[in-house]
């Protein structure tokens, strides 16, 4: 280490490279081995204007969004070697800085003007320009729009969709009822979705990102209904007689699986949407439910106790070709990457539910989690995180954490949080 | 004089019937999304003066409250225990002494177990109960069931105490 040639800089660099450089090369093995992110960028973000509160939370939001993005390694503030002026490449490249964000954050009238520059640092040249028009700091508009600016530092840099511009939503209880809620990735702006007065549960969220489909007892009997996502009049989808519950919308929108008790047991339909056309798919007398689609809408994995226990199956979208995917112990929830690779599911684990991965044909089972209650997990549009809830931390919260099961973080704080599901990309085009 | 009163009750009926079906329909029209869950408050019948009546609308109120009396199960079955049948069976005596009662059979679940299966597990130990009734005479159509799964505890805490207090089908009395 140069700590002679950069005697100023000795202490904090030396900090950042003992926080930073052992997770890194932990972190990459482990990821390249499964081929999800072939390599994570190194990138910094200058000081956008030190003592500005507004400048301060664009660079952690940009930070924390790539950071979760697990394609890069972000240095955020100028560690002190580098001027003031923010381009010094060589200065900046002693961190093993590939990638620099600069600028600053002047306010406007109403809100704040960005005016941020990425910069390829080997190359010493400014390769994009990101203005960003932002509202008041406390405004949900002002995170969007930086959450938009990490998608398309993410885009520029690897080619890949982020996703900075999601939401959760999950079922929060009150006094013997529950609402739906969204709330943005990263922990903020919990919006209300339903204000039925009701117990309203286990949201969906359609493909395109518009609406959020549930079961509801708002007439009494259970019905799946659904919501603008922003909150808005509920309309009914599915109404029949007994329980209409645990939606599962396909990839492409058009259908809508989900369990049904109007034939007299638990069982799993199709619902065509646009011809209204209703198709059953199961035919047993075990508990079938919790319909999650593979990628491509051509098969459904879902749970069933048909051999007394509850396990994990899978079969076509019409029906056909049904296979048992895990044995033994008690297995629900499943729900199918979106990179089609990997399911996650719960399983209870000597008397406690924990998340579980496991490839669709049945091998690679992985526990995931291992502290408290652990249930309901739903997938990132990227497939490279899970969001789930947990009694962890006491009550039940919603928590996010890596395909791999690191780097778990607390969405909701107040402990009546259940039935997570991630949004789609809701600011690029869908999944 | 019986004829009479039957007369009577029987234009009550047709008069709360009309009252109810103007108002759901009113309801529906202008607020789908009004928390229908509770059954329709039961209307006061008007005053008869018939010591008669109100002795026989009273013994149908205790029988109303004597079939409330909940059913329990064991840790994820749906199977009726000897007792539960029992009381089914003393249920049953009731509902063929009273035919206008009608009940709604509420299964519940302990929170043990996932949202889904145990909605799904409750709409069984509803359907259980239900079933059993209808082998002992009683007319399918007096009967719905829901299942509120782990949504609606009897009692709280994580502990078999309550658990065991929640596992259970709640009979709900729907009167003329």
């Amino acid at each position: 280490m140069n700590d002679a040639l950069f005697p100023r800089a000795a202490a904090c660099a030396a900090a950042l490279l003992a926080t930073t450089a052992p997770a890194l090369a932990q972190q990459e093995v482990t990821l390249t081995a499964q081929g999800y992110v072939d390599e994570t960028i190194n990138l910094a973000i200058d000081d956008l204007a030190p003592a500005s509160s507004a400048a301060r939370t664009v660079a952690d939001i940009l930070a924390y969004d790539l950071e979760f993005s697990l394609r890069f390694n972000v240095i955020e503030g100028n560690p002190g070697v580098v001027p003031r002026s923010g381009t010094d490449y060589e200065a900046w490249a002693i961190f093993g800085t590939e990638y620099l964000v600069t600028g600053g954050v002047e306010p406007t009238g109403a809100g704040y003007r960005a005016d941020l520059a990425l910069h390829h640092v080997p190359f010493q040249r400014r390769i994009r320009d990101l203005t960003l028009a932002l509202p008041a700091i406390d405004s949900p508009g002002f995170r969007a729009a930086v959450h938009d600016a990490s998608n398309r530092v993410i885009l520029e840099l690897t080619g890949e969709q982020g996703v900075a511009d999601t939401k959760v939503a999950f079922a929060s209880r009150r006094r013997g009822d529950k609402e739906i809620y969204t709330i943005d990735y990263d922990g903020h702006h919990p919006t209300r979705v339903t204000a039925l007065d009701t117990i309203s549960m286990t949201p969906d969220w359609h493909p395109s990102g518009a609406e959020i489909c549930f079961t509801t007892f708002v007439t009494g009997d259970p019905d799946l209904y659904c919501a603008p996502a922003g909150g808005g009049r509920a309309r009914p989808i599915s109404t029949n007689k007994g329980l209409d519950m645990a939606p599962g919308w396909s990839p492409d929108g058009s259908r809508l699986a989900m369990t049904l008790t109007k034939d007299g047991n638990a069982e799993i339909y199709v619902l065509n949407v646009g011809g209204r056309s209703l198709r059953r798919l199961t035919y047993n007398m075990g508990i079938d439910t919790a319909p999650s689609w593979s990628p491509n809408g051509r098969r459904i994995v879902f749970e069933s106790d048909r051999t007394g226990r509850s396990q994990i199956y899978t079969m076509d979208a019409e029906g056909a070709n049904e296979r048992q995917i895990t044995f033994g112990g008690e297995a629900h929830s499943p729900a199918w990457s979106p990179l089609g690779d990997r399911m996650a599911y719960v399983e209870r684990v000597g008397g406690r539910f924990q998340i579980v991965t496991i490839d669709p044909n049945g091998g690679g089972r992985t526990v995931m989690t291992s502290i408290g209650d652990n249930e309901d997990p739903s997938w990132s549009p990227d497939g490279l995180h899970i969001a789930f809830s947990s009694t962890r931390g006491g009550g039940s919260d919603i928590y996010t954490m890596d395909w791999d099961g690191r780097n778990v973080r607390k969405v909701t704080q107040g402990g009546a949080y259940v039935s997570p599901s991630w949004s789609p990309r809701l600011r690029s085009g869908g999944r | 004089m019986a004829a009479r009163r039957i007369l009577t009750l029987g234009t009550t009926t047709l008069v709360v019937a009309l009252v109810a079906l103007g108002c759901s329909r009113r309801q529906a029209e202008t607020d789908p999304m009004r928390d229908r869950t509770e059954p329709p408050p039961t209307t006061t019948t008007p005053p008869v003066r018939d010591d008669g009546y109100d002795a026989e609308r009273a013994a149908m109120e205790r029988a109303m409250a004597s079939i409330q009396q909940p059913i329990y199960f064991e840790f994820d079955q749906s199977d009726l225990s000897s007792m539960a049948r029992e009381e089914l069976q003393r249920k049953a005596e009731v509902l063929r002494a009273y035919p206008e009662i009608r009940v709604r059979i509420e299964g519940h679940c302990d929170e043990r177990g996932t949202v889904e299966y145990n909605l799904a597990l409750g709409e069984r130990r509803a359907e259980a109960a239900r079933g059993y009734l209808i082998d002992l005479g009683i007319d399918p159509d007096r009967m719905t069931t829901v299942s509120y799964g782990e949504e609606r505890p009897a009692v709280m805490g994580s502990n078999e105490a309550a658990w065991s207090q929640n596992r259970r089908d709640e009979f709900v009395p729907l009167g003329v």
